[in-house]
């Protein structure tokens, strides 16, 4: 499959299609779609609202499934995969970060960023030290401590941003990372997600229906009607 | 530990939810405990009794009497040791509400057929020297303030006429649900005589016998004989051993053990609809962070760990506070309940501590059942999209 001159796809879909019946009418939210996104890329996904951007992401991100086509990311054809096989997958793979935040409340935002190592084998010193390095990336160092209702909504995202990186996965996923975020706050969260691309090199796909946040990306795919499109 | 943490921190969350729930079970676990106490209090006796002690009554009721005569036919039944004899000697102290139980008995067998009487020699010697001595357990001497030499007058009712007897012995025992402590015992002959004049036709009649087996002997096959002996007599006997005799005295309130039983379930089964429906309002509430859990790659098992766990806790919880409740209600229950006339130990035993917590965990794990099913089946989508 993979050809030496090109760089290795962290994602390819081929004829992906997901469709829902609603009241006995199907309702085809993806249509045949075949993509790849190569190792690297900051790619950002436009459409309006209802166009099935989270739907795809979802699909890339295993949390939910095509009706047919198949699905490869970060080499493991997800398709076979059982739910617990895929929740594996995820934990290696995949860092998601919420329109929402969708943090903890309970948890401050260095126990909310631990959270996904409690999967791993780490000790716990390995542990304290990459919520460290995470937290400190988004800078947020100084609020280690905070609960989520003790923190901007910024901030939250910012914690979001650390605890889908504390695992070191292969792609970062966002939907809608900055939909509820002030002009401000959006762009710190964009440059973030900026820079772990340009410095750690993380592939980034994000979702939005935000011109000025898909800028940011280097690449912009649009889907409409249930088809991407590359822009005019 | 960072999931422990989050256990822990779930179950704290809602504390006005979690005293409700504490409290509730608690209830329940106090409730649980002292009819436990009540039940071990009626099953003691029977497990305490002694295995080599057969009583015999009269077949038709042990409230008829058995003649005198059958000493020495039981005396030479193969396997009987020892024969002991004993009648019921109602008494009225001052007024009737003073009452308590006494007791004729063959003081010459008395102690070599209840080893469980702890008495100093001088006393037992004092006793058996004076006719009219009587001895008494402490808490009855407690009770009306009795010493040695004490003079207790009483007004007879099985044995009419009025009795002063004097204390010789003041004893413990060393197993107070075979052989109570509040009670008063005095010579059988003594009694007896005095029927001579006030009742002559129960003149040398006992209420019970006592047989002690030989070591060795098979008391069913004595019990056997026994019956076997006084078969087609004026009076046929029943015998048991006293182990049976108790228990059967027990099941004749089977009835009512039955009935608390039933009710020992009933509670359980509320404590478990307490918990589960304080579980499952948490578990809803927090749907869409187990969905996010799920997105970070945990699995079904983590999420259904996580619940039992705050299940098990608040269940624990319960049943400590529940168990702290019932060290000091039991010792009012005691008061309440014995009311001061044939004082229960109502001791809290481990047994009873084990199967409160037990019941408590097994209530635990049952109201983690359904949220732990309906988070296993939720997807991951499910679980994010919920708005709560
Ligand atoms: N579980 C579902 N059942 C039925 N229709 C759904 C379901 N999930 C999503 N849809 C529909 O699929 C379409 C795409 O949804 P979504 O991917 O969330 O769009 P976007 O993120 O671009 O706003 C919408 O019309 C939505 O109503
Ligand atoms: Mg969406």
């Amino acid at each position: 499959m993979s050809q030496p001159a090109m760089i290795d796809p962290v994602v390819s879909l081929h004829n992906v299609t997901k469709t829902y019946s609603r009241g006995g009418t199907e309702v085809s939210v993806l249509k045949d779609l075949s993509f790849v996104i190569p190792a690297g890329t900051f790619l950002a996904i436009m459409g309006p609202s209802g166009s099935g951007k989270s739907t795809l992401l979802n699909v890339m991100a295993g949390i939910d499934r095509p009706t047919s086509g198949s699905v490869v990311v970060a080499g493991t054809r997800l398709d076979g995969l059982s739910e617990g096989d895929m929740a594996r997958w995820r934990a290696r793979h995949i860092g998601y970060v919420f329109q929402t935040y969708n943090l903890i409340p309970v948890l401050t935002a260095a126990e909310n960023v631990e959270l996904p190592l409690a999967l791993t084998h780490l000790s716990r010193r390995e542990r304290a030290d990459h919520v460290k390095t995470a937290l400190r990336l988004v800078g947020l160092a100084d609020r280690m401590d905070h609960y989520p209702r003790q923190l901007s909504g910024g901030q939250e995202q910012r914690v979001g941003v650390a605890r889908a990186i504390v695992s070191d996965p292969t792609m970062i996923l966002a939907d809608e990372p900055t939909g509820n975020l002030d002009r401000e706050s959006a762009d710190d969260i964009l440059t973030l997600l900026a820079r772990l691309n340009r410095e750690l090199g993380k592939t980034i796909v994000m979702v939005t229906h935000d011109p000025r946040a898909a800028e940011r990306a280097q690449m912009i795919r649009h889907l409409e009607k249930g088809l991407l499109e590359m822009p005019p | 530990m960072t999931l422990l943490r989050l256990m822990l921190r779930n179950t704290i969350r809602r504390p006005v939810r979690l005293t409700l729930t504490i409290g509730g079970l608690a209830m329940v676990v106090l409730a649980f405990g002292l009819l436990r106490l009540t039940l071990d209090e009626w099953h003691s006796g029977v497990k305490a009794a002694a295995n080599n002690r057969l009583i015999t009554v009269h077949a038709m009721s042990d409230s008829l009497q058995l003649p005198l005569a059958y000493k020495e036919r039981l005396a030479v039944i193969p396997g009987v040791q020892l024969v002991h004899y004993g009648n019921v000697f109602g008494v009225e102290y001052r007024d009737a509400k003073e009452s308590f139980g006494a007791f004729a008995e063959q003081m010459g067998t008395f102690f070599e057929t209840y080893p469980e009487i702890l008495l100093s020699e001088g006393e037992r010697l004092a006793l058996l020297k004076d006719r009219s001595g009587c001895l008494i357990g402490w808490k009855l001497a407690a009770r009306f303030g009795w010493k040695l030499g004490d003079v207790i007058p009483l007004k007879g009712t099985t044995h009419p006429g009025n009795w002063e007897l004097v204390v010789r012995g003041i004893f413990h025992s060393k197993n107070p649900a075979i052989m109570g402590e509040g009670e008063l015992y005095m010579h059988w002959q003594v009694a007896n005589e005095r029927l001579k004049t006030t009742a002559p036709d129960r003149v040398d009649q006992v209420g019970w016998y006592v047989a002690t087996t030989a070591p060795g002997a098979n008391p069913r096959t004595v019990v056997a004989a026994i019956d076997a002996t006084f078969a087609n007599s004026f009076a046929e006997t029943r015998t048991e051993r006293e182990q049976a005799y108790i228990a059967g005295w027990v099941a004749r309130a089977g009835a009512l053990l039955d009935a608390l039983h039933w009710l020992s379930g009933v509670m359980n089964g509320i404590a478990a609809l307490v918990l589960v429906n304080a579980l499952a309002m948490a578990v809803r509430e927090r749907t869409r962070e187990y969905g996010v859990m799920k997105t970070l790659g945990f699995q079904p098992r983590h999420l259904v760990a996580l619940v039992l766990g705050e299940s098990l806790l608040v269940a624990l919880g319960g049943a400590l506070v529940g168990l702290a409740l019932l060290y000091p209600a039991a010792r009012i229950y005691a008061v309440m309940v014995a009311g001061g006339k044939t004082v229960g130990t109502y001791e809290i035993t481990a047994e009873t501590v084990g199967l409160c917590l037990g019941v408590m965990v097994l209530v635990g794990v049952v109201a983690a059942l359904w949220p732990a099913v309906r988070l296993s089946r939720m997807t991951t989508l499910e679980g994010l999209r919920h708005r709560g």
